[in-house]
């Protein structure tokens, strides 16, 4: 195992006093801030780039949720991303002449993606989690179908044109340096949040139900209950990333939710390092860039994409940044304290 | 009225014959690794390819005695990738987590699907059948002799399995293996080999229906495999999951709910629902089949004891 | 105060366990022993909500656990070791016993995670994992993770794990299995240690020595039934039990010698009399 390093083995105190590890933080603040200089000088299209990156850890950030700390794989995250994106869509746009601001649709997306989630969890995840895989991605293709065919509420396969701009609080997002500085404040927030999860007694829960579920149960945890917590969390940021990504793109159509797309983001979280929050993004980073890198292969890209990341997980099968290497260790290493 | 109810109940039992094959593949691998073997679907579009590519090969073109001989290579070669896949790309994760492989098996199943883009293109192909011609009325039913070959090759090779299985040296360690690999191992038997044979006849038999498949509609496509795999996979869930029969069963049964379902939804909702739902009832049957029946139909008999298990994944 | 009444377990066609009926009190240690297949194992499954009754009631106090979901057992004051160790591999010591915890409801998991008040009582959880640790001498590993450890320190973990929640009744399934002389005699101290009014304790276990030397009252069983119940003493004296339990009079004297000159741990299966298990 990986986390039997010498310094975990060293007693903590059982100090009340929260240090600061100042360094820490320091480093954990100084990568957002770079990210925003880059951006800066980037032109249009790396910027583009840089863009899904961001969103993409955002998503692996939720979905780790479900499959870093719960253990349970989720095939069908798409389907969340795509309730929020055509929330906006659809609450934002010409298609029925409603106009709600940015704020409001990113919580209802959220919202329904999260009310998705339960009614989805309620009977699958007292199951085994293999059903929940398979049922996930059959769950994925009914909302990819049904968005291909409700022509009335969705345009069918044509999607929606003309989404609005989003504005937020009197700012107008419109170019991709614009979404960066929301893509980087929404990952902050995403972040913190999931590392919160991680220290609390709902991640302690999780991890259990992770490790051993009967033997949790033994221990008073109501696993179906959990899970569900956690099914639910991750739906919530995946339809806030759904919304986000509609208003970046200022067009959907069901193509942009096909089961690719949920394989990418579970191999994002994979590759990075399961339960890790910096797994998720340095996962996003590579299988963003290593496609993009591949375009010059043309035809032998998925090819390419497929052999990498069967390599990837032969060498690393618990991924490039394993779960003890967090940033609760980051902060233990720098911040000196405990 | 009625002979609507048999024609239909004749093209279920066609598609069902393919889901089957399928399942058996899912069922088998699962059974023994406990592992979704998602490359099987691409090995079931692969096979269907490399029987095109025969045909042409061996100058034998739609021919149903040339059908037997493209389809026992194909099987064969399909059947060897499938062990070379195991030993490539989950052997050395056994042991990891259960995560692992699996995705392991999602990067295989894009691994074989480009492959096989690469090869024959992205276009469908025209595919020729080797399924002999004609048709024969029965009860003012219109079956092809198509559908009866299907069925017949489907039910065959089932029966084979089953006395391979169960009449056989090989499939008795099969059996022991994926009962308890450990246990097995202690009486001298090498998990590994029944793995690599598990892994030569589930693609094998998922070849087989790939030619089938496609020789029935006419046409292959590289994208083929995915939903079909999807379903087929449901199908072995349906039955209950490392279950042979159960497979079988399941197989058959989502052809006869999908058939049923894509032909009178419509008429039962005024046309609300339409066929073009088709793929998503399978996936409806199977959320309610495991909300009363959460092991399947043939599923061994679980208690809540049994039903969780240690860790998911 | 933790009630078996008239309960009964079938695996089929066979009876683990028939129609037993006892009671176990709190403030002493029940010692339940008994030949293997005896259903020792199966009364504290069925009790932990891991096996269904068949029929009968399990009670502590009032309320009847049969009828509850497993986790909920736990909330009513039930924690349990296990014959196979099962701790959570992954996590550090001090996890696996917040683990033991977790607050039941969705509610207070919420506010404990965005922080609304809920960090004193997170740190309150903390330290009282960490006293226990202390009492158990696992204080210096707490932040290892637990399949890192040693298989004696990982039975004392799983203790720890399961008296963290201030249980009213605690099952011991085989706490000594495996354990050498000296974590023996470690195990024997922190289970009398344990020992309070409010707390009903049952030991299962095969280490006869053991079980002489601290249980207050004893149950023997045999396929599946009840066959004695009375203190150490009786029990030692009691022919009846020797004869059913081991094969032949006066055996357990025997035993006791034997372990007490040649310093070996003493295991007894069903039809064996006895065997030497090597520390």
């Amino acid at each position: 195992m990986s986390a039997k390093k010498p310094w975990c083995t060293r007693v903590t105190s059982d100090a009340k006093t929260t240090h600061i590890p100042w360094l820490g933080a320091a480093v954990l603040l100084l990568l957002p801030v770079a990210v925003l200089i880059l951006g800066q000088f980037l032109p249009t299209y790396p910027l583009r780039v840089l863009d899904m990156i961001l969103l993409y850890a955002i998503l692996g950030l939720g979905l780790n949720i479900v499959v870093g700390y719960a253990g349970l794989l989720d095939l069908g995250f798409v389907a969340f991303y795509a309730i929020g994106a055509y929330s906006w869509a659809l609450l934002a746009s010409g298609q029925f002449d409603i106009h709600l601001p940015f704020w409001l649709v990113l919580i209802i997306g959220a919202g329904l993606a999260g009310i998705a989630g339960i009614l989805l969890g309620i009977p699958v995840l007292r199951l085994r989690g293999d059903y929940l895989a398979i049922v996930t991605l059959g769950f994925g293709e009914i909302i990819r179908v049904l968005m291909n065919n409700l022509d009335g509420l969705t345009n069918g396969p044509q999607g929606i044109a003309r989404i609005d701009e989003a504005h937020l609080f009197g700012w107008t997002l419109s170019t991709p340096l614009d979404f960066l500085y929301l893509l980087v404040g929404l990952l902050i927030i995403a972040f913190l949040f999931v590392w919160r999860i991680e220290g609390s007694a709902l991640g302690t829960a999780l991890s259990a139900v992770r490790e051993d579920q009967d033997a949790a149960r033994g221990c008073g945890i109501d696993t179906t209950r959990v899970k569900l917590v956690a099914f639910c969390t991750s739906a919530m940021i995946g339809g806030a990333g759904g919304v986000v990504f509609a208003a970046m793109q200022r067009f959907v159509s069901p193509e942009s939710f096909t089961f690719w797309e949920s394989l990418v983001i579970v191999l994002v979280i994979v590759v990075g390092g399961l339960g890790n929050p910096f797994g998720a993004i340095l996962g996003a980073t590579l299988l963003i860039l290593i496609p993009e890198m591949l375009r010059a292969w043309a035809d032998y890209r998925l090819l390419l994409y497929g052999i990498a990341l069967v390599l990837i997980i032969l060498s690393r099968p618990r991924g490039l940044l394993p779960r003890a290497y967090g940033p609760s260790w980051l902060m233990r290493r720098l911040g000196g304290g405990r | 009225m009625g002979s609507v109810i048999l024609q239909q109940t004749i093209n279920a039992l066609t598609v069902g014959s393919i889901y089957a094959l399928i399942a058996l593949g899912y069922t088998m691998v699962y059974g023994v690794l406990r592992l979704i073997n998602f490359a099987h679907s691409e090995l079931f579009t692969a096979g269907a390819f490399i029987g095109l590519g025969l045909a042409g090969a061996l100058g034998v073109s739609g021919h149903p005695f040339a059908g037997v001989l493209v389809g026992v290579i194909t099987f064969v070669i399909v059947g060897l990738i499938g062990v070379s896949v195991e030993i490539v790309a989950y052997r050395p994760l056994r042991g990891t987590s259960r995560l692992a492989p699996m995705l392991s098996a999602l990067g295989m199943a894009v691994v074989i699907q480009n492959a096989v883009m690469l090869i024959a293109g992205r276009r469908p192909l025209i595919y020729p059948s080797f399924l002999p011609n004609g048709v024969v009325e029965i009860f003012g039913a219109i079956v092809t002799y198509k559908q009866i070959t299907i069925f017949a090759v489907a039910v065959i090779l089932m029966v084979g399995l089953e006395l391979f299985v169960n009449r056989t040296n090989l499939g008795v360690r099969i059996r022991a293996v994926a009962e308890n690999a450990e246990t097995a191992s202690l009486v001298g038997i090498n998990p590994n080999t029944a793995i690599s044979l598990i892994f030569f006849i589930g693609p094998g038999l998922g070849a087989v229906a790939g030619i089938l498949y496609s020789s029935f509609y006419g046409v292959a496509s590289f994208t083929m495999g995915f939903v079909i795999g999807m379903k087929a996979f449901t199908a072995a869930i349906l039955g209950g999951i490392g279950s042979i029969p159960g497979a079988v069963l399941g197989g058959f049964l989502l052809g006869a709910i999908e058939t049923f379902a894509t032909a009178w939804m419509p008429v039962l909702t005024g046309g609300l629902i339409g066929t073009e739902y088709r793929d998503i009832f399978a996936f409806s049957v199977l959320v309610l089949i495991l909300l009363f029946r959460p092991a399947g139909l043939l599923g061994e008999h679980v208690s809540e004891e049994t039903m969780v298990y240690k860790s998911d994944f | 105060m933790l009630r078996f009444d008239h309960v009964t377990k079938q695996f089929g066609g066979f009876k683990a366990v028939d129609d037993v009926s006892f009671t176990v009190r709190p403030g002493i240690i029940t010692a339940v022993i008994g030949p293997n297949g005896a259903g020792k194992s199966t009364l504290v499954n069925m009790a932990a909500g891991s096996y269904r009754v068949s029929t009968g009631r399990i009670l502590i106090d009032d309320v009847e656990l049969q009828a509850l979901p497993k986790h909920k057992i736990a909330h009513a004051g039930l924690s349990r070791t296990y014959q196979n160790i099962r701790l959570f591999d992954g996590m550090s010591v001090m996890k696996n016993l917040e683990v033991a915890l977790v607050p039941p409801s969705i509610g207070s998991l919420v506010s404990d995670t965005f922080g609304f008040g809920g960090r004193r009582e997170a740190e309150e959880r903390r330290e009282r994992c960490f006293e226990v640790l202390k009492t158990l001498g696992l204080a210096p590993f707490a932040e290892r993770q637990a399949g890192s450890l040693a298989y004696g320190q990982q039975k004392l973990v799983e203790l720890a794990r399961a008296i963290v929640p201030k249980p009213r009744v605690l099952l011991l399934d085989e706490p000594a299995a495996g354990l050498n002389h000296g974590e023996t005699e470690q195990l024997k101290q922190h289970i009398l240690a344990l020992r309070q009014p409010d707390l009903a304790m049952v030991l299962i276990e095969h280490d006869m020595k053991l079980i002489m030397s601290i249980s207050d009252t004893i149950i023997v069983m045999n396929r599946g039934q009840l066959l004695a119940e009375g203190s150490p003493a009786d029990i030692r004296a009691n022919i009846e039990v020797q004869e059913a339990y081991l094969g032949q009079p006066g055996a357990i004297r025997d035993i006791e010698a034997a372990a007490r000159g040649r310093r070996n741990r003493v295991r007894l299966r069903e039809g064996e009399g006895l065997t030497w298990h090597q520390p």
